[in-house]
């Protein structure tokens, strides 16, 4: 039934992701320990970092709230585990329900603002956990935050952990990629473009903007639970104003347009810090002049850089 | 009796140092729509100099004056280098203040390092008045005067000056203005400079009742903005009103629930944006 002519080859994008996952699973086998380490970073960060794009790239509303929900399925977790004595798996399991109670209740407020003052929102928003965090000192431990949290045996050596981290990051990288492609994920980068004539057509785009804020709070708080796999402890310094900074900067440099921006993303700047901080203890500096370079000169990250490319061939398409 | 004033008295006069701090801001804001990520960091470039000056020439006035036109400066070195690329696309600019912010923060870091510092204020000041129902520090008495000082000088540049009228009808409608022949490139460097004269200063006297460390700019922006949202965008007015309430709750759940301060405050921005969603005093201005 199928026409050759109408048959559609698979673009290189998509061989290129392909190869790039088969090449993330085989990773332990071949990489020392401290390339796995730093993969399993670039990845769980990358899971924060998708977990902006939803808000970004495809809802076009910048978020400062992230880290946030990072947090609090993590501190969720760290909390049940060691003051309460619940299992790691209830602990998980109350994490991200507390993650998608957060959010719920957040985004009610969040929504009814836009552009700029949903920016000044999610910042007071992830200033107010940092500060609970680090404040709460009975409930959180305050500065040190919560260590020695007990994570299932298994995930104390790094191939297992690896792996976890890889599956739960893959599955949700999917996920997503799924949502940008559905009707909902489509619908949201119209309201992205052009609320008034989305909502002219009859979409409900706070309804659109709330379920996005959900995806994305959940999709944060996955990553901290990853994190406390990795760590097996939390800190309020987490939280900080600039982390959040640094995860828009992972999704700006690349590319805010695409959801493999935010991993590329997460993979430059982790790399970058590691080689600058062997040289010199200033790496914000660079990375805040990269920050800039980028914002100036490549607004659509390293991705857009190849996206121009390819549009020059293919007259018409869209971005 | 003499608790309750002392609360609202600390209230009233860190309510006083956030107007200062958030006016520039809400000009800057409702002018340029950029939402400036760096005003913390001006707060603090400003405290760190005024520190600096101080204890170099142990004037505690001249720290405030270096503050304030050291950070104006760095605030229009960077209009006319930066931001001048990317006019217009507001996204932008705001990612642009992101990027400032990292590496002034960074810098700082490094010059000053991390411990918590404090600019002295001379010793005349260092006592504490007698208000009638309680003594009360005179120093905040002092910052709270300089507070309305400045609020009237503020007023009276936006109702009266022929630059205040530009700034007024540029955050009404930035377009028109521009089409009748108003510069407004260079208002938006002359509320951009003010802004960061203003943070700068409001850093300096801030940092002497209350000590300051890398990592508070995060802090002071985050009140700020607050004061804005709550306030209203490019309304002075709104910026005083929004930093009294600031103030007071900050002042009196820190007397009594310190650990839900902040989310007090949060509850009172989230209570104010379910009414009013444009701010106490602001306009329904197109974004």
């Amino acid at each position: 039934m199928s026409n050759p002519l109408l048959r559609q080859k698979r673009p290189i994008g998509t061989w290129i992701i392909l190869i790039v996952i088969v090449l993330l699973a085989l990773a332990p086998l071949g990489l020392s320990s401290f390339s796995v380490f730093l993969l399993s970073r670039i990845l769980f960060m990358g899971l924060a970092a998708m977990s902006l794009y939803v808000l970004m790239g495809l809802g076009g509303m910048l978020s400062f709230a992230q880290m946030g929900f990072f947090g609090v399925t993590a501190y969720s977790i760290g909390i049940t585990t060691t003051k309460l004595g619940w299992s790691f798996g209830a602990g998980i399991v109350f994490g991200i329900i507390m993650v998608l109670v957060v959010t719920a209740v957040f985004a009610l407020i969040a929504i009814r603002t836009s552009g700029n003052y949903f920016l000044m929102i999610t910042l007071a928003f992830g200033q107010m956990l940092y500060l609970a965090a680090l404040q709460w000192v009975e409930l959180t431990g305050g500065f040190s935050g919560t260590t020695a949290i007990p994570v299932w045996s298994f995930l104390s050596t790094r191939t297992p952990m690896y792996y976890m981290i890889f599956a739960v990051v893959l599955a949700c990288y999917l996920f997503l990629k799924r949502v940008t492609v559905s009707s909902f994920g489509i619908a949201l980068q119209g309201v992205r473009d052009n609320p008034a004539k989305m909502a002219a057509l009859g979409f409900n785009t706070q309804l659109l903007r709330y379920v996005a804020m959900l995806l994305s709070g959940l999709m944060a708080g996955l990553s901290g639970m990853l994190s406390v796999m990795f760590y097996t402890m939390i800190s309020p310094n987490t939280l900080v104003m600039t982390n959040s900074i640094m995860i828009m900067f992972m999704v700006l440099v690349g590319g805010s347009k695409k959801l493999e921006g935010a991993l590329l993303g997460s993979a430059i700047y982790l790399v970058m810090q590691d080689f600058v901080s062997q040289y010199t203890e200033r790496y914000q500096i660079i990375i805040g002049v990269f920050f800039i370079i980028v914002v100036l000169c490549l607004p659509q990250g390293f991705l857009g850089l190849k996206l121009r490319g390819r549009r020059t061939k293919k007259a018409g398409a869209a971005p | 009796m003499n608790q309750a004033f002392i609360i609202a008295m600390n209230g009233i006069t860190y309510g006083g140092l956030l107007f200062m701090c958030a006016s520039g801001l809400t000009l800057v804001f409702g002018l340029m729509q950029v939402v400036n990520m760096s005003h913390g960091i001006f707060y603090l470039v400003g405290a760190y100099i005024g520190l600096t000056v101080q204890q170099g020439t142990g004037s505690w006035l001249l720290g405030i004056l270096a503050g304030g036109v050291v950070t104006a400066v760095v605030a229009l070195l960077l209009k006319i280098s930066l931001f001048e690329r990317v006019l217009g696309d507001s996204q932008r600019e705001t990612l642009l203040t992101l990027g400032i912010n990292l590496i002034i923060s960074d810098l700082l870091l490094a010059a000053f390092g991390g411990t918590p510092r404090n600019v002295v204020a001379p010793d005349t000041i260092r006592t504490s008045i007698n208000l009638g129902i309680s003594r009360y520090p005179l120093i905040r008495i002092i910052i709270l005067a300089i507070a309305i000082a400045e609020g009237i000088l503020l007023f009276l540049l936006i109702r009266k000056t022929r630059m205040g009228q530009y700034i007024r009808a540029g955050v009404d409608n930035k377009a028109m203005t521009s089409a009748l022949g108003v510069n407004i490139k260079l208002v938006f460097t002359f509320v951009f400079i003010l802004g960061g004269f203003l943070a700068g200063t409001s850093g300096v006297l801030g940092g002497t009742f209350m000590s300051f460390t890398q990592g508070f700019d995060a802090t002071i922006l985050t009140y700020s903005l607050v004061v804005v949202i709550i306030g209203g965008i490019g309304s002075l007015g709104g910026a005083a009103l929004g930093a009294l309430m600031v103030g007071l709750i900050d002042s009196i759940t820190k007397a009594l629930i310190p650990n839900l301060s902040m989310i007090s405050i949060f509850g009172a921005l989230m209570v104010v944006l379910a009414f009013r969603p444009n701010g106490l005093l602001g306009k329904g201005a197109k974004r």
